[in-house]
């Protein structure tokens, strides 16, 4: 809101301004004139004792008109006037002695009367500057609320647009506001007056717990809050909200010491899914196509020197079935054989020789380290399916000399697997937990919990296999890699079931302590 | 028309095999000369095409999978130059919708390498018989054209007409004669043509029609 318009200057219509000094002056002297004339008038038509009262009119209307100084002046006048003209004896200052009484006392009748009006004028001019005032106050303050209005209109129409909505909230009084957007965005009632249980009622209940947390998180002063939750609408529609907050300084004198913005982040949620999704499964499609356009050229390279082998070894066996036999032809025959195995086999040497990746880069690892990192990268992956990543790290365990990349990518597929399976398995506890330990003084364990599907027994010996994936969307390349990547770092990677459900996928390293590498 | 060697024909049938893989073109080679069969291979349809080759029965084995033109681009090459060799495709990998359209296209059969050999050795032994069939199937046209050509030009009309199953006396109105010349020319005409009955000329007048077409057509 703005606060910054401007009082109304209040500025007196014209009567009231006082006319130039001159001016009122020159009135003075009319006035006092006109009193005489009066008091002539009254003595020659009326024959009664001269009016002093017309003086006092005079004095009176100048004091009121030109204010003190005028009074004061139009007074002496019509001092010397009444002194002059109407005290005895008439047009002479010399007066008697016993008229001298009558002359003081309408000196101090005059005074009297002029500081009276004058005085009586001062004030009728402050009160209607004071009346004045308070009009242009109130006028003001009109003006005010009505802008205020329509920025509340504004904000309620942008919060109603953009999807968000405000609130504030007393630590020590528990007074808790909210703006209209936020209850149409917790699709409340306007009328219920809000309480932090009422929005708790709203949060989705997976959610409710750690919102719960960093609701708590906010007795902390300098606090700042800004997380993400899901609403479980009435309806059952699902809602993302990102809520960002922090405390108001007591300077602001805010009736609220923490106040916030709820906002909306439902479709921007869904974009980012559905982008992420797309560019999985491109991923995926690419990897897929690379992979079958290698097999195909592969298989072909591969067929050509069988085909021949087989035709050859046919033409063979008619050489030798013929009468009589044809053992020269059968002997080239065979040697046609030999040479066309020879090439297949070639081929595939070649097509080795290629997938041969460089030698493992290997340096002093520590596990723990690689597994927080490995963990970092997770997050957001864990975020999206709902899993909640621990671990238990212990502080016992040598660095182990191995490369690191690899086992991060060993690391990194367990971890994504096991959040696969939780996420997979629905409802109930979503957890992956990563721990590492020291085993027989000369192996390291780490291993993956997680809380998903489990383990079909039936299929156990076969996950490690290459192409084998129980995934609608895995190559099935994996586990089989990670062994293979384990077992060049002598050890093993095993499989197991979880209690009460789950599936836990540990390796060991080996400890080398006495050779230097 | 593709070149072909000097000197008689021979009836000994001859397989042309063409794969740019040296492995699969020796070992079919071996194999075909194992069960008697004569066999010339090449290693590219250029080859094949530039090379002089026996003129007899036979058939060509042809790899889909060919440097520069494929073998289905080749078979409709030889389709459009008049030759009829019968087309048997092998290929590396089986794929349903390109083995249609070679089958479509006329050839005998399309197989997938390793050959299974009696597979192969019935589409060669089919493919043979086809060629051979052709063979003479153009011989008796070639000799019906060479009667029909030594016709007199009063005859061919009568032909024509006696063809359509016209009675003498229709022909002798429409060709303004009598009908007794019409009689004489058509005694000639069917000695010439060697035709015991009306319905052998009718025969042969398909036949003919049959072979304008072809030749209008390549």
């Amino acid at each position: 809101m703005s606060g910054t318009e401007k009082v109304t200057k209040f500025s007196p219509p014209l009567w009231w301004s006082k006319p130039p000094t001159i001016t009122r002056y020159a009135i003075a002297v009319l006035s006092v004139a006109l009193a005489l004339l009066g008091s002539h008038l009254a003595i020659v038509f009326l024959h009664t004792e001269p009016f002093a009262s017309l003086f006092f009119c005079a004095i009176l209307f100048v004091a009121w008109f030109g204010g003190v100084g005028p009074g004061l002046f139009a007074t002496a006048l019509a001092l010397s006037a009444f002194h002059y003209y109407l005290l005895p004896p008439v047009n002479s200052f010399a007066a008697a002695i016993s008229e001298l009484p009558r002359l003081a006392l309408f000196g101090i009748v005059a005074l009297f009367v002029c500081f009276l009006s004058a005085a009586q004028r001062k004030t009728t001019d402050s009160l209607r500057r004071s009346r004045d005032e308070l009009l242009a106050a109130i006028e003001n303050q009109r003006r005010i609320e009505l802008s205020l209005r329509l920025n509340e209109l504004y904000l309620a129409e942008a919060q109603r647009l953009g999807g968000t909505g405000s609130f504030g909230w007393n630590h020590h009084s528990g007074e808790i506001f909210w703006s209209e957007g936020n209850f149409r965005l917790l699709g409340y009632d306007r009328t219920i007056s809000p309480t932090i249980e009422l929005f708790l009622q709203r949060v989705h209940p997976e959610d409710r717990e750690s919102v719960r947390r960093h609701i708590g998180g906010l007795s902390n002063p300098d606090s700042i809050l800004d997380y993400e939750c899901r609403l479980l609408m009435p309806d059952d529609s699902i809602k993302y909200i990102q809520v960002l907050s922090g405390r108001v300084g007591p300077e602001l004198s805010s009736p609220f010491t923490t106040v916030g913005t709820a906002i909306d982040v439902t479709e921007r949620k869904q974009a980012d899914e559905a982008l992420r999704k797309v560019r999985a499964d491109l991923a995926h499609a690419a990897r897929v196509a690379i992979l079958g356009e290698l097999t195909a050229t592969i298989a072909h390279e591969v067929n050509q020197p069988l085909a021949g082998v087989v035709s050859s070894g046919n033409a063979c066996l008619r050489w030798l079935a013929s009468e009589p036999p044809n053992i020269e032809n059968a002997k080239q025959s065979a040697d046609r054989i030999i040479r066309d195995a020879h090439r297949a086999s070639e081929v595939i040497g070649r097509v080795r020789s290629l997938a041969k990746k460089a030698p493992p880069e290997k340096e002093w690892l520590n596990i723990n380290d690689a597994v927080i990192e490995t963990l970092s990268l997770t997050r957001t992956e864990a975020a999206q399916h709902g899993a909640s990543l621990r671990n238990q790290l212990s502080d016992d365990v040598p660095p182990v000399w191995a490369d690191r990349i690899e086992i991060q990518q060993v690391i990194l597929n367990l971890i994504i697997n096991g959040i696969e399976a939780v996420s997979a398995a629905g409802n109930g506890q979503r957890d992956v937990l990563v721990t590492t330990s020291k085993v027989k003084q000369d192996d390291l364990l780490l291993a993956v919990c997680d809380t998903g599907t489990g383990l079909d027994p039936a299929k156990l010996e076969h996950i490690f296999d290459a192409f084998y994936t129980t995934k609608r969307e895995g190559m099935g390349m994996g586990l089989a890699v990670s062994r293979s990547i384990i077992e060049a770092h002598g050890g093993r990677l095993w499989a197991s079931q979880n209690e009460p459900r789950g599936a836990i996928f540990q390796f060991t390293l080996p400890i080398i302590r006495k050779e230097e590498p | 028309v593709s070149p072909t060697l000097g000197g008689t024909p021979t009836d000994q049938p001859i397989i042309f095999v063409i794969d740019d893989d040296a492995s699969v073109r020796d070992a079919l080679e071996d194999l075909l000369r194992s069960i008697g069969l004569g066999v010339e291979s090449f290693a590219s349809t250029q080859e094949f095409l530039q090379r002089q080759r026996h003129d007899a029965p036979g058939c060509v084995v042809l790899d889909v999978r060919l440097p520069g033109q494929s073998g289905l681009e080749f078979q409709r090459t030889l389709m459009k130059s008049g030759e009829r060799l019968p087309v048997i495709f092998i290929s590396g990998h089986g794929d349903i919708s390109m083995s249609v359209e070679a089958i479509k296209a006329g050839a005998i059969d399309f197989l997938t390498k390793p050959l299974h050999e009696q597979k192969l050795l019935d589409a060669i032994q089919a493919g043979i018989e086809r060629d051979r069939a052709r063979r003479a199937d153009e011989k008796d046209t070639a000799q019906l054209v060479e009667r029909f050509d030594s016709l007199t030009p009063r005859e061919r009309e009568v032909f024509m007409i006696v063809a359509t199953g016209r009675a003498n006396k229709q022909i002798a109105a429409e060709l303004k004669l009598s009908e007794m010349t019409v009689k004489i020319h058509r005694s000639q005409m069917m000695r010439k043509m060697k035709a015991k009955s009306l319905v052998e000329l009718v025969r042969m007048a398909d036949a003919l029609a049959a072979s304008t077409r072809g030749s209008r057509a390549t």
